[in-house]
């Protein structure tokens, strides 16, 4: 049957021929990215500080990846609708997002059953450029000299220090649960919802803890003293500060701000954004940049990231029930 | 005093002028545009600065700022469209005035109110702020709530005539402002399983849709010819300058008001409007004409909504707290610059905040020769047939929700409450308690809860929530304007009864 012979080759062909051009397209896509501006989401609200991080490496990608870096943001529901659609985009390198950990691990976890939504294994992370500890604040003129008075009032009289937090399961919320399990001491809990409500509370006298991390050690240096950091050893960038660790409580948490793309974005491509993102965080110019948004850099590569994520899921299991 | 000059040394040259320029004209321009918040406008320029020295950079997004505040109201008087958040309130007053005719009367007001409010506001930034930004730290949780409360109790005066549909269009506004992620436990509420309804009704596309939307949707319904002429002639401008400046106590009284909501985190350019109109129609002679088209109505929020300008400013140059969004994004740019916004900033970084702070007066000069060049201008818009007009306005409308996020959620929400608007409208409901109760909703939840978590923390709820000073004088405000209105109506009600 010559006929269907020759329409099974032309279909072959063709199927080569379509495969070929996909092949070919999928090469040419990796072998000349970055080919056009790379748009990055930012899954919370303009001005704050994921976004001015995010507008931060923008101003360096021209430098380090060859493109200009262009912010989305796309901010509800505590991150949950960028991280949404940052997961879902196409794994081509032009979608990245800023990722925080470990909202990104929480978030998926406290998660409504039968809700569908991004998991933290839909990122393929290309790194970390602060590790941020979190850390307790008072107010300047606060009774509370150290971090043992907090936790002896909280002995004496447990649920009358109020302590706030910045959003009802994130990261504030989870640091929370930690200190006071590790203290073995109970707070009250106040919820706000974004930073600035919660700052002008406490340092107004409303509340006595702010929940947050070292960023504001240099931000709000005037307003605010530091009880405690949740590192392992002191921190580099404040080592007047004392480590919980320290001081009885043993906590170490932290937020970072990080970068990540799609699962299924080609290994080169991930390549070239890691080795880009490893040079920008040994620019001078931009470190400087860094520390002033209260954002020092504590540069983790790829790898470094994704082990810091094993190991925050593998130590903290019981903190997702508990926000059940 | 020799800081003072030499801000002003530093502000007078050709770059810092034509910067001023530039961003008032993206500040007017973005803030008409739907879905093109101030904040929004102020961010979009902020990666322009990056380079520009500190000052610069301030200086022009302290002029987009302004200015969007101010461009808002444009959109709202001609099509019903609020550009941004804060001319809500605008709009209630300043768009029937347009179809009156008057839409130069309406500009003329919205843009001699927005320049009184920022000129007034930048003053108390330069006199005042240590002061003004300690009073904002008073306002804990409580005072917050009692705040929100007040804010609703306009919804009294707002439909005084027909006070049980008022309530009920506030509820379903503080029902949809229920939708979403509860903001104290996280569990969702009428989420049916979406995430993205996780993330709540936005302001933004909700306003569009209730205004926008139902505007062009009624247009379409009950055609009208277009007789709106608007060639009021120059004297106009010397007209409604006596008119606006015979009124010194209304200026005034909106003008703190604007300055004391935007010391707050929280409660941004809607509230400070809104709470502006609520007074100005409550200390009114004829409060039933607001909502007709009183010019009065269009000042008092016009002029508060840029006064909160210069109050969002305090609390951030005094303790690092951002009043507002838009004031959030200019801590970006302090941040970006290596400067920390806060009490240090004062001393340490005097050459940058001096001139940023005395830049808003060029800027409401800028803004204000171009709004009053533009009074005579705009309203050409409503010459336009509405056959053009309705097509362009819902496209425009519809970018603008999908602008703000990115989310055909939004563009869902949009569409919604433009029918859910329709239909209230028919029935004769008023949008703008919808709108409020969206609005305070979350403020008043979320401070409600949190009082009282303190409040069990040190003891009585009762004693906190009413025995703080500012927490009492929130509440004799509520009791007077939900009472007076009913009063009013109790004493026409018998006047009309006995003949």
């Amino acid at each position: 049957m010559p006929s269907t012979f020759s329409a099974s080759r032309i279909l072959h062909a063709v199927v080569l021929c379509v495969a070929s051009a996909v092949l070919w397209a999928d090469a040419s896509l990796a072998a000349d990215y970055p080919k056009k501006p790379i748009q990055i989401v930012v899954p919370y609200n303009v001005g704050g500080g994921v976004d001015l991080f995010a507008r931060a490496v923008g101003e360096f990608s021209q430098k380090y990846w060859g493109q200009s870096l262009v912010v989305i943001n796309k901010d509800g529901a505590g991150g949950e609708l960028g991280y949404n659609y940052g997961a879902h985009a196409k794994p081509d390198g032009y979608t990245l997002t800023a990722i925080v950990l470990p909202n990104i691990i929480y978030q998926p976890r406290v998660r409504e059953k039968g809700v569908e939504g991004y998991q933290v294994e839909d990122f393929d992370q290309i790194g970390t450029l602060t590790v941020l500890p979190n850390a307790v604040f008072v107010p300047i003129d606060s009774p509370f000299k150290t971090w043992d008075d907090v936790v002896k009032k909280a002995k004496a009289n447990p649920g009358t220090v109020t302590a706030g937090i910045t959003g009802a399961k994130n990261t504030t919320d989870g640091f929370l649960l930690q200190l006071e399990s590790a203290a073995n001491i109970d707070l009250k809990r106040v919820t706000y919802t974004g930073g600035a409500p919660l700052m002008k509370d406490v340092v107004g006298g409303h509340v006595d803890l702010m929940l947050a991390n070292s960023m504001f050690i240099e931000t709000a240096k005037d307003t605010m003293r530091c009880l405690g950091l949740a590192s392992a050893e002191r921190y580099e960038y404040a080592p007047d500060v004392p480590t919980f660790k320290e001081q009885g409580t043993d906590v170490v948490d932290s937020l970072t701000r990080g970068i990540g793309v799609p699962r299924g974005t080609p290994a080169d491509i991930v390549a070239y954004l890691d080795k880009g993102l490893q040079a920008m965080a040994k620019d001078p110019e931009f470190k400087t940049k860094m520390v002033g948004l209260g954002l020092p850099i504590s540069y983790l590569n790829s790898q470094q990231t994704q082990s810091l994520i094993d190991d925050f899921i593998a130590r903290n299991s019981w903190l997702f029930d508990k926000f059940e | 005093m020799a800081d003072l000059l030499a801000g002003l040394h530093v502000l007078f040259a050709p770059l810092p002028l034509l910067l001023i320029v530039l961003g008032t004209v993206v500040g007017i321009i973005g803030g008409a545009l739907p879905g093109i918040t101030p904040t929004v406008a102020v961010a979009l320029l902020l990666p322009l600065t990056y380079g520009m020295p500190p000052a610069m950079a301030l200086i022009a997004l302290g002029a987009v700022y302004m200015a969007a505040e101010y461009g808002g109201s444009i959109s709202g008087i001609l099509i019903n469209t609020p550009g941004s958040a804060g001319a809500i309130a605008t709009a209630l007053d300043g768009h029937p005035l347009a179809r009156q005719g008057r839409a130069q009367d309406a500009l003329l007001c919205s843009i001699n109110g927005s320049s009184i409010g920022g000129i007034f506001g930048t003053i108390c930034l330069l006199l005042f702020t240590p002061p003004l930004a300690r009073l904002s730290l008073r306002f804990g949780p409580p005072e917050m709530f009692w705040l929100a409360i007040a804010g609703l109790s306009i919804i009294c005066s707002l439909t005084a005539k027909d006070f049980s549909k008022g309530v009920i269009a506030a509820a379903i506004g503080l029902w949809i402002s229920t939708i979403g992620a509860d903001p104290i436990s996280g569990a969702p509420r009428f989420t049916y399983g979406s995430f993205e309804l996780q993330a709540g009704i936005s302001l933004i596309p909700a306003l569009l849709g209730f205004f926008s939307i139902t505007q062009m949707l009624l247009m379409i319904a009950n055609p009208t010819p277009n007789t709106r002429t608007t060639h009021l002639g120059t004297g106009r401008f010397r007209h409604m300058l006596k008119f606006i400046f015979s009124r010194p106590v209304l200026l005034l009284r909106s003008s703190i008001i604007g300055v004391i909501v935007g010391l707050l985190p929280g409660a941004g350019a809607s509230i400070a409007s809104f709470i502006s109109y609520g007074e100005a129609q409550r200390v009114s002679k004829e409060p039933e004409s607001f909502g007709q088209g009183n010019p009065e109505g269009v000042i008092a929020s016009e002029t508060a909504n840029n006064a909160m300008v210069g109050g969002s400013l305090m609390p951030l140059l005094t303790f690092g707290i951002p009043g507002s969004p838009s004031a959030a994004v200019l801590f970006g740019a302090l941040a970006m610059n290596g400067m920390i916004p806060g009490p240090r900033l004062m001393v340490e970084n005097v050459d940058v905040v001096y001139p940023f702070m005395l830049s808003f007066f060029p800027a409401v000069i800028c803004m204000y020769v171009m709004g009053t060049i533009g009074a005579r201008f705009f309203p050409k818009v409503l010459e336009i047939k509405d056959r053009y007009i309705i097509p362009s306005v819902l496209v425009l409308t519809l970018i603008g929700s999908y602008a703000v996020r990115g989310s055909l959620l939004d563009l869902a929400v949009t569409a919604g409450c433009g029918v859910l608007g329709l239909l209230l409208k028919q029935a004769n409901f008023k949008l703008a308690p919808v709108v409020l109760g969206i609005i305070l909703g979350p403020m008043a939840e979320q401070s409600y809860w949190q009082a009282m978590s303190i409040a069990d923390a040190h003891g009585s709820a009762l004693v906190y929530f009413f025995e703080r000073p500012i927490c009492v004088v929130l509440i004799l405000i509520t009791l007077v304007m939900v009472i007076l209105p009913l009063l009013r109506e109790f004493r026409l009600r018998r006047s009309m009864a006995t003949p």
